[in-house]
This record gives structure tokens, C-alpha cells and sequence, in this order.
């Protein structure tokens, strides 16, 4: 057993503190920090970027135009970003859909969308959850009817992600009606050009627009548009959900500068002659959090060594989430506590400016909230760990 | 980078998993433990000595196996899993680095289970500051005379010699000044008093009122044992950590199994989602208490120096996680987890001390905190 890295290895890890050294902007920095995404047009820009230097799609197979990197390179390559503070790639398209297209799409599908998503031309919405279908999944009523060499779409999709900027959007439609509500389903790729797509945003308590409801109309997409077989579609969605989970893994790297953020603002608050990072309460706080944040960086490793092995991740990545969510709202909400008054200005109406950390982790906290929601919340998480992992 | 055990890791395993398994039978441990008692079970304390055990954590130059701090967690684990009633993590790991001066005939006795050491923590008031000694070591004659209070002789109980630290200079925690001293259990001036803890392991308390020893006793060079005690400390927090992880594993099995079997109001009663999200947080304590101990345990060998930093982190964030596994055990058991015939009773007994044994959580937190 050892955690050493091998000089092919370190010499890799090098390469790419020198990349992240010149290429990440520090503007984005305390945004990142709070567990925030930069806005869409920055994270599009970074994307371009990765490409560039053929850094694109970092867990794709060479074939398809990734980089083919092993889990310890993407364990390196994550490492390093968090160590930067570099915008995390937006997931929907690379993680979610990408590895779709290329596992299930035909030829004309991958040549079509592939480069797209890599290069960041492209920006992908999930479009998954419904009113009526949250954590039930299965639930969802939006229909797909053939007309021809078309499908015809109309229903509603609720929580989509960055409809409002997406060139494209995934979606789980019913395509029949079957015994088992699992069946019947099938997934189609959406151009947002299409007529009969409304977008209306959902305004969130942390005032940052992320989210939309989506309503299709009629809408027409090209049969060629289905991916896979018809009705199959859930069983690709599955696939989807575990993907989006493996997602935590460069995310839950990040745990560790996030709490850094605290300190550093906790240092710079004087309080009974020191500073508030020397009181007992806010010490004792902030190294638990650090703690925390050792653990899951090493529940990582364990996650990247198991998918080196080929072994069922699933459980793990579904731990990692959980943990990784219920931690970040911890340390957004102690860096808020730490700010005092200064959380207090979230949005400067007189023209004198705002304390430095405001009103991103306030609205980190807030934002927060909804990463123990989305992705399969914390208690369907639960649900799945009992289920195969447990047998229960 | 590669978290696997090695193949001799595995055979280790396998080894010890058959001991626990024939030797000390899980059905049979709640009765084989009540039967032991205050005595204890001095004669298994040979058994694994045979099995070569108790060479593992000294180095090669003193005749063991390479005290490699990933093998120690394999042993200190599967004795953690089976609630082997062997102080290994403290009779062996922790005083192994600590002996390494000694003659070859002594540490044979060591390793052949002959002769039994075991070090003298808690001075004073020192509480958990294992740095902090206040007991003195006065040059006199030949020797060295010393004086003091020694609460916690971790598993001294039935040990023949002590490792004591006392001051031959400086004062308070200060690292320089600390020397350590090998200590019969029948020398003059030292009285012993034993006691038994509720998991049934044997510790002491040492008394040192004008306590001599000859200067051959002294460990190391005079005034420098600060440093080579702070490491095997930090060596014994880690194989305690390893411990608690592996009867983790074993508490999360076990309940995972009476979940399964034991019904009421007609059915399993791990088909109810509230006992099943308790269930799925063990796990996830118990995956989160191994990856941190993987962690500190192999910076440890890789020579990472942070003060000792990433172990505190390991033994807080073990301890938390370790009692709160033990307790959710119980209480999915139902009243039969509380009593001494459910051997998950054993597990919260052993895991409280294994908690406090070297510092317990929330010394760790602190210390953490304070190198950060």
C-alpha cells in the first residue's frame, strides 16, 4: 500500500500546476470557494481552454477525444484543479450525456454532438425531473408520440438546470404505455431551437438564476434525434444517475480550500484582542471541517481506485455525495456565521461597496441547500446504499 | 498510488480471520470474555506470539517483521474485528520503537510473548499530553531514581517492565529534557496498582516514590526521548485507530445481519427505511473512519512530517465515528444489544476505551487544531 506518486506521475502532476498557474483567472476565486459555478459565459471560456490543450474531456476513452487518462490521473488532474481553484467543468454535457452518446448513440450522433460538448460549443440541459415526478422518477408524464419520421413532445420538465442557456437538452419522454412504469420510456436529445419549447425561471432563495421550468408544446424532433432503442430509455438513465454521482468526486475535492476560505477570513477578523480563528469555538469548528474534508479527499481515492479495478462504484459515489453535501453546508454556513454583521450585505445599494467575502458565501450556503436535493437526494441516496449495496 | 494490501497483507489477514474465527468464535466471545473477568486471558497473549504477531511491528534490525506502520494496521485490525483480547496495539506497537536499543535476548523474550512491556502514560495531571511529564529522574549513583505519578499504563497490568518518561531537565511539555526509562515491575520504591477497565483489558497505575534503576535502564540518550516518545505514540494511535475500524466493520455486519433475520409486526425489520437509513450511516461512519486511517496510516510510513497532525485527525475523526457506530448498534438491536450476552455490548465496551486510550476524540480535535 502506498500513496506516492510515480515520477511519470509527478512529472504529470507538474505539467499541470503550470497549466493551472497561467490559466486560471483569480477573479472566480472566492465564488469557487463558496461552492458556486461561475456564470455560464466563464464557464463556457474555461472549457475552451481544456480544449485547447486537449484537456477537454477528461474522463473520456482516447476515441472519442479524451484524454484516455487513468483514475489516478484524474485523481491528479482533480487534485491539482482544486489546489488552483479552477471553475469546475460543467457536468450535464461531458459526464451525463457525453458518455451516452458515445456508449449508445449511432455513428451520426457521436460525429454530430461529441467535439461539441468538448469544445464547449455546446451546452446540455437535463431534462429529467417533472412536477409530478421528483425522487419518483418513474413518475414522469411528458409523452413522445411518432408522427412520421418525427416525434411529437409535449409535457413539462421541472428543475432544468441552465435551460436558459443550453443549445441542447436530454430528455427522459414516455413513448408507450407499459405494465411496468419503468418501460415505455425513452431518451431524445432536444435542440432549445426548436419551436414549442417555453423556458420560465425559478427564482431561488439564494437570488442566483440556475434553475427553470420547461415546457414543451408540440414540439418536433427528428426521429434520428432518439438515442438507443425506443423504450429503453430508463435503463440509459440509470446509467446517467450513477455518472452524475461520480460527479462528487471533483467536487468533494474542493471541501478542502473551501474550509482554507473560512480560515483566511477568520484570521482577518480581530476579536478579543486576536483574531476570531484563535477563539476555541471557531478553531475547534473549523478543524472538524478540515477533517471532514481529509476524509472525503480519501474517499475519492478509494472511489478512483475502484473504478480502476472495474468494480461497482455505485455505493460508494452514493456515500461520497451524501457526505461531500452535508459537509459543503457545514462550511458555508460556518464561513457565514464567521462574517458576523458582514453577512448582513448582500447587496450594496449605496454605492460603497460590499465586504469581500459577500454576498458569495451567503449565497454559497444557500445554494447549498440544494446539492442534498438534487442528484438523487440524501435519503434516495440512502435508499439506494440499503438496496444494493446492503440488500436491504 | 494503491490502496490495496499487499499479498503478505492479505495472508496476515486471512490469518488472524481464521484465529478469530476458530480461537475466539463470535457466538462464543460474550461468554469466553465473562468467564475471563478480572484475570483476563493471559495464555492467548502466547498463541499469537507463536503465530509470529508480535514481531510485526519491530524493525528488522531488531529480529521482527519491518514495523511497517500499513502492517500493523492489518494486525491491529483483525484483532479490532474479532475482540481478541490482546493488547498488541499497546504491548507490542506501541513500546516496538521505543525498545529498539535493547539486547537481542531481551526482545526475543518481547516478541516470544515471554516478557511483557508496556508504557506509563497519563502523568499526573497531564490528561491526554502525552509530551507533558512532570515526573523526575534524579541522577544517583549509577542510576537514575525516580519519582512521580504515572494513572494510565496502557494494558500494564500483567506487564513484566514499564517504559517510563521522566524529566532529567526542562519542564512542562517542553519536547527537550524527556528521557525514558525501562522499569522492572519488581523494583524498589514502585508500587503497582492494577486495574481492570470495562472491556476487560488490564491496566495500571504506577506510584514512583524514590523508584531506582541502574543507568543501563535508560532508553536512548538522556533528555532526548521526547521526540522517538511522540512518534510511538503516534504509532499507537494509529494501530488503536486500525482497531476500532476493524470491530467497526464487524458491528456493521452483524447488525446488517439481525436486520435481516430478527422480525416483528410480521416482517424483517430491515424492510423498515428508518432502520435502514441508520443501517446505510454505519457504513458510511465505518468507510469514512478506514479511508482516514488508510490515509494517516501510509503518510505515516511514507515519512510525512506534520507533527503527528493527520493521526490526530485519524484518532478524532475514529473516535466519533467508532462510538456512533457502536451506540446505533445497540440501539438497532434492541434491549438485547444491552446486554452482556449480545457480544455488540462488547464492541461499545472496548470502543469507549479504545476512544480514550492515547487521547480520545476530542484531545485530538484540539490537538489538530492547535498544529494547524
Amino acid at each position: 500500500m502506498n500513496l506516492e506518486l510515480s515520477p511519470e506521475d509527478l512529472a504529470f502532476r507538474d505539467e499541470l500546476r503550470e497549466f493551472f498557474a497561467g490559466a486560471v483567472r483569480p477573479e472566480y476565486r472566492t465564488a469557487i470557494r463558496a461552492g458556486l459555478r461561475p456564470t455560464p459565459q466563464q464557464l463556457t471560456e474555461w472549457q475552451a481552454t481544456l480544449a485547447e490543450r486537449g484537456w477537454g474531456a477528461p474522463t473520456w476513452p482516447k476515441e472519442y477525444g479524451g484524454t484516455g487518462w487513468t483514475p489516478t490521473q484524474l485523481y491528479i488532474f482533480e487534485t491539482e484543479a482544486a489546489r488552483a481553484d479552477a471553475p469546475i467543468q460543467f457536468h450535464q454535457g461531458l459526464e451525463l450525456i457525453g458518455p451516452i452518446i458515445f456508449t449508445f448513440g449511432t455513428d451520426d450522433q457521436k460525429e454530430r454532438y461529441l467535439p461539441r460538448i468538448i469544445s464547449g460549443e455546446d451546452w446540455w440541459c437535463q431534462g429529467y425531473s417533472e412536477p409530478g415526478a421528483g425522487s419518483d422518477l418513474a413518475a414522469l408524464s411528458t409523452r413522445a408520440v411518432r408522427d412520421g419520421d418525427h416525434y411529437v413532445i409535449n409535457g413539462q420538465k421541472m428543475w432544468t438546470s441552465y435551460a436558459h442557456v443550453a443549445s441542447h437538452m436530454f430528455c427522459l419522454v414516455r413513448t408507450s404505455k407499459e405494465e411496468r412504469r419503468q418501460q415505455g420510456i425513452s431518451l431524445i436529445l432536444v435542440d432549445m431551437n426548436t419551436p414549442g419549447i417555453k423556458i420560465r425561471p425559478v427564482e431561488t432563495l439564494d437570488e442566483k438564476h440556475h434553475t427553470n421550468e420547461v415546457f414543451l408544446d408540440d414540439v418536433r424532433v427528428p426521429v434520428s434525434n432518439l438515442l438507443g432503442e425506443e423504450g429503453k430509455g430508463w435503463g440509459y438513465g440509470k446509467v446517467l444517475l450513477d455518472r452524475e454521482r461520480a460527479v462528487g468526486a471533483s467536487t468533494a475535492l474542493r471541501l478542502r480550500s473551501q474550509v482554507d476560505a473560512i480560515y483566511s477570513a477568520a484570521r482577518r477578523i480581530p476579536f478579543g484582542g486576536a483574531t476570531l480563528a484563535d477563539t476555541p469555538a471557531v478553531a475547534t469548528q473549523l478543524a472538524q471541517l478540515e477533517i471532514e474534508a481529509l476524509t472525503i479527499e480519501t474517499m475519492v481515492m478509494r472511489l478512483m481506485a475502484d473504478a480502476a479495478a472495474g468494480v461497482d462504484s455505485g455505493p460508494r459515489a452514493s456515500m461520497l455525495k451524501l457526505r461531500w453535501s452535508e459537509t459543503l453546508q457545514k462550511v458555508t454556513e460556518l464561513w457565514t456565521e464567521v462574517l458576523g454583521y458582514d453577512a448582513a450585505v448582500f447587496e450594496d445599494l449605496s454605492g460603497e461597496g460590499v465586504p469581500e467575502d459577500m454576498p458569495l458565501a451567503l449565497q454559497g450556503a444557500l445554494y447549498a441547500r440544494v446539492t442534498s436535493i438534487y442528484g438523487g437526494s440524501s435519503e434516495i441516496q440512502r435508499n439506494i446504499i440499503a438496496r444494493r449495496s446492503l440488500g436491504l | 498510488m494503491n490502496l490495496d494490501l499487499t499479498e503478505d497483507q492479505s495472508m496476515l489477514a486471512d490469518s488472524i480471520e481464521r484465529f478469530g474465527t476458530e480461537r475466539w468464535p463470535a457466538a462464543d466471545r460474550w461468554r469466553l470474555l465473562r468467564e475471563a473477568g478480572a484475570k483476563g486471558v493471559p495464555e492467548l497473549w502466547g498463541e499469537i506470539a507463536e503465530l509470529g504477531w508480535l514481531m510485526i511491528p519491530f524493525a528488522e534490525e531488531q529480529g521482527g517483521l519491518g514495523g511497517s506502520f500499513d502492517d500493523a494496521m492489518v494486525l491491529a485490525s483483525g484483532i479490532g474485528k474479532h475482540l481478541l483480547p490482546v493488547p498488541v496495539s499497546t504491548n507490542a506497537v506501541l513500546v516496538a520503537p521505543l525498545l529498539k536499543d535493547c539486547p537481542a535476548e531481551f526482545l526475543e523474550d518481547v516478541m516470544t510473548g515471554k516478557v511483557r512491556v508496556a508504557l506509563a502514560l497519563g502523568d499526573g495531571d497531564s490528561r491526554f499530553d502525552h509530551l507533558n511529564v512532570a515526573t523526575t529522574a534524579e541522577r544517583t549513583g549509577a542510576g537514575y531514581t525516580l519519582n512521580g505519578v504515572k494513572n494510565f499504563v496502557a494494558d500494564g497490568g500483567d506487564a513484566d517492565h514499564f517504559i517510563v518518561p521522566a524529566r532529567t531537565s526542562g519542564s512542562g511539555a517542553e519536547l527537550e529534557g524527556i528521557s525514558l526509562f525501562l522499569l522492572s515491575r519488581e523494583s524498589d520504591g514502585l508500587t503497582v496498582e492494577t486495574y481492570r477497565s470495562i472491556d476487560n483489558h488490564r491496566h495500571c497505575r504506577l506510584r514512583l516514590s524514590g523508584a531506582e534503576t541502574g543507568s543501563a535502564r535508560l532508553l536512548g540518550e538522556e533528555g532526548k526521548g521526547g521526540l522517538p516518545l511522540g512518534m510511538a505514540v503516534k504509532g499507537g494511535v494509529l494501530a488503536q485507530c486500525a482497531e476500532a475500524v476493524g470491530a467497526m466493520d464487524a458491528l456493521c455486519n452483524l447488525t446488517l445481519e439481525y436486520l435481516k433475520t430478527r422480525s416483528q409486526f410480521g416482517q424483517p425489520i430491515g424492510t423498515f427505511q428508518s432502520l435502514q437509513h441508520r443501517m446505510v450511516d454505519m457504513f458510511i461512519a465505518y468507510e469514512e473512519a478506514y479511508s482516514i486511517t488508510v490515509r494517516a496510516t501510509l503518510e505515516a510510513k511514507e515519512g510525512v512530517m506534520d507533527r503527528g497532525r493527520m493521526a490526530s485527525a485519524a484518532k478524532a475523526k475514529v473516535g466519533q465515528t467508532s462510538l456512533f457506530v457502536a451506540r446505533q448498534a445497540i440501539q438497532l438491536h434492541g434491549g438485547i444489544g444491552t446486554s452482556d450476552e449480545s457480544v455488540v455490548s462488547h464492541y461499545l465496551r472496548r470502543l469507549t476505551m479504545l476512544d480514550m486510550a492515547l487521547g480520545n476524540a476530542s484531545h485530538h480535535l484540539q490537538r489538530f487544531a492547535a498544529i494547524a
